[in-house]
């Protein structure tokens, strides 16, 4: 198995490539947003529960209502 | 997902505390309390400054201590915020440790499970949980956080102890039923994070958790693992204060006084501390940033940080601590290959627009630190 191995690489090459035609120049990095984390809570505190906008407002976990 | 936006300002209703955490940070002065008066002023604050951006009302979240030792005054809280600010959209929210929920705190909170939600704190499997908090894993009663909240997470705190049993702790949590794990970060907890054999420690754990979150391929991962890695292929690097503290969140201790955040507070700082923290402009990002993390390293976007954590050991806002610059490589590169794991396994998981640069990033970091930890992958 290994981490991060050849064969692994070169399967997500492959996966790219394939998307470079469609996706490809729109997605190579210059659209993303630097808070599109998407969920990946920056609070490390993991207690303002915000998901996204890191502001100290609250965009909701699942679960809550 | 629910992606209602929320003004989310927290009241600490005690510092007093049942359990005596093994990597608790606080003090905890049995004699403040908050009382309903002060209570009631700071819920007059919070309804009358809540921000443009809050399209979706308030949640107000109650810490302590624990804050279920004052279930009399949340009951109170709760009646109160009904009874005079019923036409603003309003949910409740309390961290707790579990162990005080008697059978009249069991029913009221059933009763308002719409409205009111509880977060656990759990850090695995009863050893390792009783090791940190306490020996208190069987006063909590799983299924009814599990069935009054099922899309509820728990927060995990890690210790030296729990360390070597990180993954067996992950797996067991989620196979309560609990669906999100936060927490897990490398701010709490006494640790030094450059000794190497942390890094031989961490190494099987994180294997053994990729190996699991591919199989489980649905589920969402902890927040250790959870890196949104294609945010370091942005372009758009902006300077900025990563988390709310000082301008989005709002913390009123039991006197009512408000501070920055959570963690910046009385039960953490002493009042020289304070002073030094209360007199920062916290709406001035530039304070927040180190230089040469920003400049130089590629993880910048990933390798969170706790401000308040940070002041704590080291005085300081913006200047990282380096001793743990290893150990979030490591953490990086296992995300990258628990990620490209999935890709390959399962491309449609992922948004098409975010995994072409999720790629360039799983290449970049074993490019730039696969080499440094070669010896102990073997
Ligand atoms: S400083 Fe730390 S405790 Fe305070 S909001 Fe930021 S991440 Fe959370
Ligand atoms: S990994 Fe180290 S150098 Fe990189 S941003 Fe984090 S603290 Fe700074």
């Amino acid at each position: 198995m290994g981490i991060l191995n050849d064969k692994l690489m070169a399967s997500l090459q492959i996966i790219r490539a394939e998307l470079k035609p469609a996706y490809g120049a729109a997605y190579d990095g210059g659209n993303i947003s630097y808070y599109s984390c998407g969920g990946s809570c920056k609070d490390e505190c993991g207690w303002s529960r915000c998901q996204g906008d890191c502001d100290g407002t609250s965009e909701g976990w699942e679960g809550l209502p | 997902m629910n992606k209602k936006i929320r003004f989310s300002p927290s009241l600490c209703v005690t510092h007093r505390c049942n359990l005596n955490c093994v990597y608790c940070y606080q003090y905890h002065d049995e004699q403040r309390r908050m009382n309903f008066d002060t209570a009631k002023k700071c819920i007059d604050w919070i309804f009358h400054n809540i921000p443009d951006y809050a399209t979706d009302g308030v949640e107000i979240g109650f810490i302590g201590g624990e804050p279920l030792m004052e279930f009399n005054l949340l009951r109170q809280i709760f009646s109160y915020v009904a009874s005079k600010y019923n036409d603003i959209e309003h949910i409740f929210y309390a961290t707790t440790n579990g162990t005080l929920l008697n059978a009249e705190m069991k029913e009221w909170f059933s009763a308002h499970k719409n409205c009111f939600v509880l977060g656990l704190s759990l850090d695995g499997a009863k050893e390792t949980h009783d090791a940190n908090r306490c020996g208190s894993f069987d006063s909590i009663d799983f299924d009814f956080f599990l069935k009054n909240w099922p899309g509820q997470g728990v927060k995990m705190t890690l210790s030296e102890y729990s360390l070597p049993r990180l993954a067996e702790n992950i797996k067991f949590v989620h196979g309560l039923g609990f669906k999100h794990i936060i927490g897990v970060n490398l701010a709490e907890g006494s640790f030094d994070w450059s000794k190497e054999e942390y890094i031989k420690i961490l190494i099987p754990q994180l294997q053994e958790l990729v190996e699991f979150y591919v199989e489980n391929e649905t589920l969402t991962l902890n927040q250790m693992l959870d890196r949104k890695l294609y945010v370091c292929e942005s372009t758009k690097k902006e300077r900025k204060k990563w988390c709310g503290t000082g301008t989005g969140c709002v913390f009123f201790d039991t006197d009512g006084k408000r501070y920055p955040c959570s963690f910046m507070t009385p039960m953490t700082f002493s009042q020289d501390d304070l002073q030094t923290i209360l007199s920062t402009d916290f709406s001035n990002d530039e304070l927040f940033i180190d230089n040469k993390c920003f400049e130089e390293c590629y993880l910048y976007p990933l390798c969170p940080i706790c401000y308040g954590a940070n002041f704590y050991n080291r005085k300081t806002f913006s200047v990282r601590d380096k001793s743990r610059c290893r150990i979030q490589k490591l953490i990086a590169l296992f995300a990258a290959d628990l990620h490209a794991k999935r890709i390959v396994k399962n491309p449609a998981l992922y948004d098409k627009s975010i995994i072409y640069s999720m790629i360039n990033a799983i290449e970049k970091i074993r490019s730039l630190y696969l080499q440094e930890f070669q010896e102990y992958l073997l």
